[in-house]
């Protein structure tokens, strides 16, 4: 026989019928020989029954209205974040693709650069003799690459060599294994590596941007410096503001959305710098960045990105939203949810409108990125 | 869940907020019920539920069709009460003497107090009173167990769903919850006593 206070542990479950068979049978016997424990289960039974009884509560008045505007506020959010976001990751798609390539030209170009330099700069004809073998056996693997040198004789046979193009007054040539999908470009100072045009909306050339057609620009210029690198960073950095250029936190992010990520087996020779320029100003800093650096050991690689289809498909958005804000106005629909509907479509209406407007200034800018490496060939 | 809910169940996840408020109007009241008896207040009540379907129809994408509906939805707001509670316990911001206010019923109480004398309602009144009060006391724990189980009525199994706990656990819930409830009914008709017999 259980003892009481084992009993009226069970007391608990006994009023929910959840004892066993075995359990409830031996509960039962005790509680009927128990007046204490029967009183016990009295009192619980009424504790039980009293919650039991508590009666439901109506739903308060406004609790379906305000639950309904606070459910409208959560899709329209939804929407316009997943307006945002398709429109962002296509323009992010865009620039990835234009980055991608970028890319694989810097890499390649890269290895060949490193090929090229330790011999530039050496007027001795046998180097340069052996800067023309290596641009005989470079040009069929390599699609484009360029390189400078003050040597005018070793231009005009290495140029003739690949393409027959020469530009004999500006040092600068251009080697291409295939010339067709080549053009030089003889009005920069520097060595361009450029393409003929891509398919779709890429060019490699820049694009000033006017009241018709917005373009994002992008270059990218590596740069050999002789000196310590830090100092030489400074300076560059310096010439660079002195130009016009600006440095800010966004400007790196989107300059490096736009370059390479990679250079994890460079980075301890080299160092990056991201700002933007006005279209303007940047032919200035390429020049005096030639003229510091020496024509020899700069690069830059240029991307236009045709931004209209980004606006149209913005544009094509805010009508839609000032229809809609214009049909909500006009209906003098008054129900509760409509100053929520309208807040949320004029914020949207806002944060495309922003958008734009920043894509239309930025495309007065360049977006610039200089790779700087120690020249170390010498 | 029948077809018609389906179909609803559907819509709403595409972001119908009408198909979602057909889906959810079965289960306003109980989970306003919930939220009153656990919060102890009509206003919090309104709150909790309310952010309780707002949690619902912003993650019904990622409810999976083999629990039910409206267990799925009792434990969002048990977990929502009890998260603010937890809250409010942190910030030492406890509303133990918060009667329940919406528990007034004054006029409730005069329709079906016919057979009651003024002295009986008096005292299933102060009775009411207490128990609201003793539920507030309880730990949250137990006072999901009380609510879910003698207030609302949910099955050990049911209760087990909502709580994610297995069915033992509950059953030893529901038990130390109610000898816990007990305990503080008793001091608290003591302490009443003595206000009594001192006022005397």
């Amino acid at each position: 026989m259980k003892k009481c206070d084992e009993i009226r542990e069970l007391i608990y479950i006994y009023v929910d019928g959840e004892l066993d068979e075995a359990q409830r049978a031996e509960f039962e016997e005790h509680i009927n020989s128990c007046a204490d424990c029967r009183n016990e289960l009295d009192e619980i039974k009424s504790i039980i029954s009293m919650c039991n009884s508590i009666e439901e509560e109506e739903l308060p008045d406004n609790f379906r209205e305000e639950l309904h505007s606070k459910l409208l506020a959560v899709k329209e959010e939804n929407m316009r974040k997943n307006k945002v976001v398709t429109l962002r990751n296509r323009y992010i798609r865009i620039i990835s693709a234009v980055a991608a390539c970028l890319l694989i030209v810097v890499l390649a170009r890269g290895f060949l650069y490193d090929s090229f330099f330790p011999k530039y700069g050496q007027k001795d004809m046998d180097k340069t003799g052996s800067a023309r073998e290596n641009a005989g056996t470079l040009d069929e693997g390599a699609e484009i690459y360029g390189f400078s040198a003050e040597n005018n004789d070793a231009a005009d046979s290495i140029a003739e060599k690949g393409s027959g193009i020469a530009e004999e007054e500006i040092q600068q040539f251009s080697i291409m294994a295939d010339p067709n999908t080549a053009e030089a470009m003889p009005g920069d100072s520097g060595i361009t590596v450029s393409r003929s045009t891509e398919p779709g909306q890429r060019k490699h050339e820049l694009q000033k941007s006017d009241e018709e057609n917005v373009y994002s620009n992008n270059v990218i210029i590596n740069a050999k410096v002789k000196g310590e690198l830090d100092s030489e960073v400074q300076n560059i950095r310096k010439l660079a503001v002195d130009s016009g250029g600006e440095f800010s936190e966004e400007t790196a992010q989107i300059a490096m959305a736009n370059a390479r990520q990679e250079t994890d087996g460079k980075k301890a020779t080299e160092t990056v710098l991201n700002f933007k320029i006005s279209y303007n100003q940047y032919q200035n800093l390429f020049d005096s960045l030639t003229e510091y650096v020496g024509s020899g050991n700069i690069t830059a690689d240029k991307v236009s990105q045709d931004m209209s289809n980004i606006i149209e498909s913005y544009n094509a958005r805010l009508s839609e939203i000032e229809d809609e804000i214009s049909g909500i106005e006009k209906s003098g629909n008054a129900s509760t949810s409509s100053p929520d509907v309208l807040k949320t479509l004029n914020e949207e209406r806002q944060l495309i409108i922003n958008e734009i407007e920043k894509i239309k200034l930025d495309s007065d800018y360049i977006y610039v990125t200089i790779y700087i490496q120690q020249n170390d060939a010498e | 869940m029948n077809e018609n809910e389906k179909h609803l169940l559907e819509s709403a996840k595409k972001g119908d907020i009408e198909a979602f408020e057909k889906l959810i109007e079965a289960h306003e009241k109980k989970v306003f019920n919930i939220a009153l008896r656990m919060m102890g207040s009509y206003e919090d009540a309104k709150d909790m539920a309310q952010e309780a379907f707002i949690r619902v129809y912003r993650s019904l994408g990622d409810f999976k069709e083999q629990s039910s509906l409206s267990t799925w939805i009792y434990r969002i707001i048990t977990n929502i009460c009890l998260d603010e509670l937890r809250k409010r316990k942190n910030k030492k911001v406890l509303y133990i003497d918060d009667n329940i206010r919406s528990d007034d019923g004054e006029i409730k109480r005069d329709i079906v107090s016919d057979d009651l004398t003024p002295e009986e309602i008096v005292e299933r009144d102060e009775m009411k009173r207490m128990l609201s009060s003793a539920i507030n006391e309880l730990s949250e724990e137990h006072r999901t167990v009380i609510v879910l189980r003698d207030i609302q009525g949910f099955s050990y199994k049911e209760i087990s769903d909502i709580t994610n706990c297995p069915e033992g656990t509950v059953k030893s819930r529901i038990c130390r919850a109610r000898q816990a409830l007990k305990e503080i009914l008793v001091s608290k008709k003591e302490l009443l006593k003595d206000r009594y017999v001192k006022e005397m």
